[in-house]
């Protein structure tokens, strides 16, 4: 089966303009104002099988959204190739748009002066949907997403938790093969993202709906995505489940233990029970945190090295997607 | 009138115009929103009623107590203003508001992530607009003229089907004319001070909204007459008040045919260009 997104040695800049502030500019002491070229992507090169889901990763400027541009047809790219469902998306745009849904959370494609649901009437017309397949659909969006409370409001009157449900609601009416999502969770509480996440794990295990997501909250990523694909600096640096993603980036579990007050146990009468590549690191509560590797050790092992010793309580941190984000781009990857 | 895609061109022409019913989508919103704000419709029409009878008082001070100027009676051009007043109403358009915001603000993308052809998109848009507007202010402009302005209307056959037919072709010249315009928000970004420019000089003054041809210098008449302005307003409005015969309004019909073919491919060349400049930053 043919990969549902294709893109190879992907490329795009853009020449941004760049104003000097300040009077020595304003005086003519050199050129007030230029053009500068930014390579907001080079040579990216990835596939994704339909159905997987993909979690997209990078910081702010990273080019996460110009990739999702260019992959819909929106931008054209500077030099590479891209195939959407074997669609060109610059030359068949139409045709890919019918196929498939975008949505930028932060730019509305509802019609802000109208009720939610004369959008989604607008949108049948402009999909081309027969009468009794947007009843359905719409009837199983509105279940699914909880939209009957507010389907008659015009959109400027919706809260941004029931308008992103709204705006997920008209990406997938005409059920499409493969969803793009630009930060779908900004702005939405945490009830709202965990109905967002259960939501596209439906879709994409009923409909088998291909998805490409890009989010500043990693647990969204963490909780429904097998695959991470990481962005630094408009290159692609890491590709693969969140799990090898944060081993790959050096990122280890950490075991936090709490010792009985009476216990006066000593930082070194716990080092020296533990394998020389565990790290340990006494915290302000009078906690010890071992960072250890996984690969060599398990938790249950390590807890029996340490069994001689009067632990009251422990608590295990997992290595995480945010970790490894910190790691890759707080620090320098 | 697509993107140039290839498989647009390659359509077949029956899938094509069913294709078209895709355009409904955006010919109704203005229409929903016209009913979701009926309730400020009613201060719309005292606005239009007090600037019609403004352009009356203004044409009655000028004529004085001469019978006629440049060919026309002072019920003769009362009619015209007002005539002009009325077809204001489907002279609509909303594609440089569309697009100049569009390009500012980067939603221009959320346009071309519809199956849809863009020009046509907003050619769409502006005739549900002036569909809406053809009840909402259209008529009621009709029968304030009429009754307190004592507008004449055409009602012979004849010169009915020519003022409807012009008014048509009108439309449709006002929508490559400003869908020309809106896709310099392309190259310029803004185009804010062009848009109040072209909308109250360029279209309502050289169209001859409420100043007639006749009362124009004679090289700018004859410029005029032969340009897509005299399309807008003067043709029909003309037929309107009786200066227009049948032939001379057929032969203007058939000038407003062939602008409407040269500014389609010209509207075709700039789209194509155009969508070669669509830069979008951030999310």
């Amino acid at each position: 089966m043919p990969a549902a997104i294709h893109a190879e040695g992907l490329a795009r800049q853009f020449r941004v303009l760049r104003v000097r502030p300040g009077a020595r500019a304003d005086a003519g002491g050199g050129r007030a104002r230029g053009y500068a070229r930014v390579d907001a992507l080079s040579d990216v090169t990835f596939s994704i099988e339909p159905g997987q889901m993909v979690g997209y990763l990078g910081p702010n400027g990273a080019g996460k959204s110009t990739t999702i541009k260019l992959l819909t047809g929106v931008l054209r790219p500077s030099a590479g190739t891209v195939r959407v469902l074997e669609l060109d998306p610059c030359r068949q745009r139409q045709r890919l748009c019918a196929q498939i849904g975008v949505l930028f959370g932060q730019r509305s494609q509802l019609w802000w002066d109208i009720p939610l649901i004369e959008s989604f009437f607008a949108l049948r017309y402009i999909y081309a949907l027969g009468a009794e397949d947007f009843r359905r659909q719409l009837g199983r969006l509105r279940e699914l997403l909880q939209l009957d409370a507010f389907l008659q409001t015009p959109v400027r009157q919706l809260s941004l938790g029931q308008r992103m449900r709204g705006e997920l609601a008209a990406v997938l009416l005409h059920r499409p093969r493969v969803l793009f999502l630009d930060e779908p969770t900004i702005g939405v509480d945490a009830v709202g993202k965990d109905a967002l996440r259960r939501f596209l794990l439906e879709i994409n295990r009923l409909d088998g709906v291909t998805i490409l997501l890009t989010s500043h909250d990693l647990g969204d990523i963490e909780s429904i995505c097998g695959r991470v694909l990481l962005l630094h600096q408009g290159r692609l640096i890491g590709d693969g489940p969140p799990a090898e993603m944060t081993r790959r980036f050096g990122v280890r579990p950490v075991l936090i233990l709490y010792f009985s007050a009476d216990g006066r146990v000593r930082t070194d009468q716990v080092r020296d029970r533990l394998p020389p590549d565990c790290t340990l690191e006494a915290r302000a509560d009078g906690a010890l945190a071992v960072t250890f590797d996984r690969m060599a050790l398990t938790p249950p092992q390590l807890l029996s090295r340490l069994g001689d010793l009067p632990i009251l309580d422990f608590r295990l941190e997992e290595a995480s997607l945010a970790h490894a984000f910190l790691k890759v781009y707080g620090g320098g990857a | 009138m697509g993107d140039g895609s290839d498989a647009e061109c390659a359509r077949p022409p029956a899938r094509r115009w069913a294709g078209l019913a895709r355009y409904w989508g955006y010919a109704r919103r203005p229409l929903v929103e016209l009913r979701t704000r009926r309730s400020s419709l009613p201060l719309g029409w005292v606005r239009s009623w007090v600037y019609a009878y403004i352009l009356v008082a203004f044409w009655r001070a000028v004529y004085g107590h001469t019978a006629q100027e440049a060919g026309y009676t002072l019920g003769q051009i009362v009619s015209y203003v007002v005539a002009g007043q009325v077809l204001n109403a489907v002279l609509v358009s909303t594609a440089q508001e569309r697009l100049s915001q569009g390009v500012r603000q980067g939603t221009v993308i959320l346009d071309l992530l519809r199956p849809v052809a863009l020009p046509l998109a907003l050619l769409a848009d502006g005739a549900g607009m002036a569909l809406g507007s053809i009840f909402s202010h259209g008529i009621p402009m009709l029968i304030f003229g009429v009754l307190v302005l004592h507008m004449r209307v055409p009602l012979a056959p004849t010169p009915l089907a020519l003022v409807v037919l012009l008014g048509f072709l009108g439309f449709a010249l006002l929508q490559l004319l400003d869908g020309l315009i809106a896709y310099s928000a392309f190259w310029t970004v803004r185009t804010q001070g062009l848009d109040r420019l072209v909308n109250w000089i360029v279209f309502s003054l050289l169209g001859g909204s409420f100043v007639p041809y006749a009362f124009f210098p004679h090289w700018a008449q004859g410029l005029l007459t032969w340009s897509p302005l005299a399309g807008l307003y003067s043709d029909p409005v003309q037929v309107w008040v009786g200066r227009m015969g049948a032939a001379a309004g057929l032969a203007a019909a058939g000038r407003d045919l062939f602008w409407l073919a040269v500014l389609m491919a010209i509207q075709a060349w700039v789209h194509v260009r155009a969508m070669r400049r669509v830069i979008s930053f951030g999310g």
